[in-house]
């Protein structure tokens, strides 16, 4: 990586990844029912969202984020 | 959740069929799987018509697959709210009434409901041939209350929905009328004494 961009792009998307998972879960344990269906919905949407978090995080450079945020 | 009242029990649910969720899910994958191809089979295309004029030479690798993941993450939570709007999209019918629950987005949500012996008719519309093949349609009610029409689109099996809530529109008028008549003769009783 050539600046630091991607990891504040990261954090935004986490910052936003993190608000819109506290509403959806929020929706799903108080409109729905507490079946079977719901519970394995809620358990692949974080399953499948933690996996891709971390592919990106994968692809980030930690040196940078070193140097950037803790002036290394 | 929705509030029933005490001697109040759900006779059924009725929602979108699999197909309109299939179809909404078919663009999310499409989506994901054209990147894939811009990059595999336009290559050359791509760095003629947007690499060049931006001088960008030698795409790093990590930051293309850091902005696919991504792009995967976005998709994946527009498919969560695309399931959520169709899971929640439901109407419940029991013994006295009908709610309508109607998600739209996250925030914003429509709950009505009427009860069975205010329908005053359905109608159910086939769309087309691939609803009549796989068995789905619209169902609109209209009431005597104030919102008059009620409709669920895209609903499973909308005949047997039909049906049920037809049974179970006759069977209330008919309790209502009972009730009815038990308090003219409750009222005719207590004028003769």
């Amino acid at each position: 990586m050539v600046s630091g961009i991607p990891w504040i792009i990261f954090f935004v998307a986490i910052i936003g990844w993190s608000i819109f998972s506290v509403v959806f879960l929020f929706h799903w344990r108080h409109y729905s029912r507490q079946s079977k269906p719901t519970i394995l919905a809620e358990m692949i949407y974080f399953v499948v969202s933690i996996t891709l978090i971390g592919l990106i995080l994968n692809t980030l450079n930690w040196k940078e984020f070193y140097s950037i945020f803790f002036n290394q | 959740m929705i509030d029933l009242e005490p001697s109040e029990i759900v006779i059924g649910t009725a929602r979108k069929h699999w197909f309109i969720f299939v179809v909404e899910i078919f663009f999310i994958l499409a989506a994901a799987v054209i990147p894939l191809l811009i990059v595999f089979f336009f290559a050359d295309t791509l760095e003629q018509f947007v690499l060049e004029p931006l001088k960008i030479k030698n795409l790093d690798q990590s930051l293309l697959l850091f902005g696919y993941w991504l792009w995967l993450l976005i998709l994946w939570i527009v498919m969560a709210l695309i399931w959520t709007d169709y899971y929640l999209d439901v109407w419940y019918l029991t013994n006295q009434r009908i709610i309508a629950v109607e998600q739209r987005g996250l925030f914003h949500r429509k709950i009505s409901t009427f009860r069975l012996e205010m329908i005053q008719d359905t109608t159910i519309e086939i769309p087309g041939i691939l609803a009549t093949l796989i068995g789905y349609g619209n169902l609109q009610i209209q009431t005597a209350g104030q919102n008059e029409k009620f409709t669920i689109r895209g609903v499973n099996r909308p005949q047997r929905v039909n049906e049920i809530i037809t049974r179970e529109y006759h069977r209330a008028r008919e309790a209502l009328r009972e009730v009815r008549i038990a308090a003219d003769n409750s009222t005719e009783k207590s004028e003769w004494k």
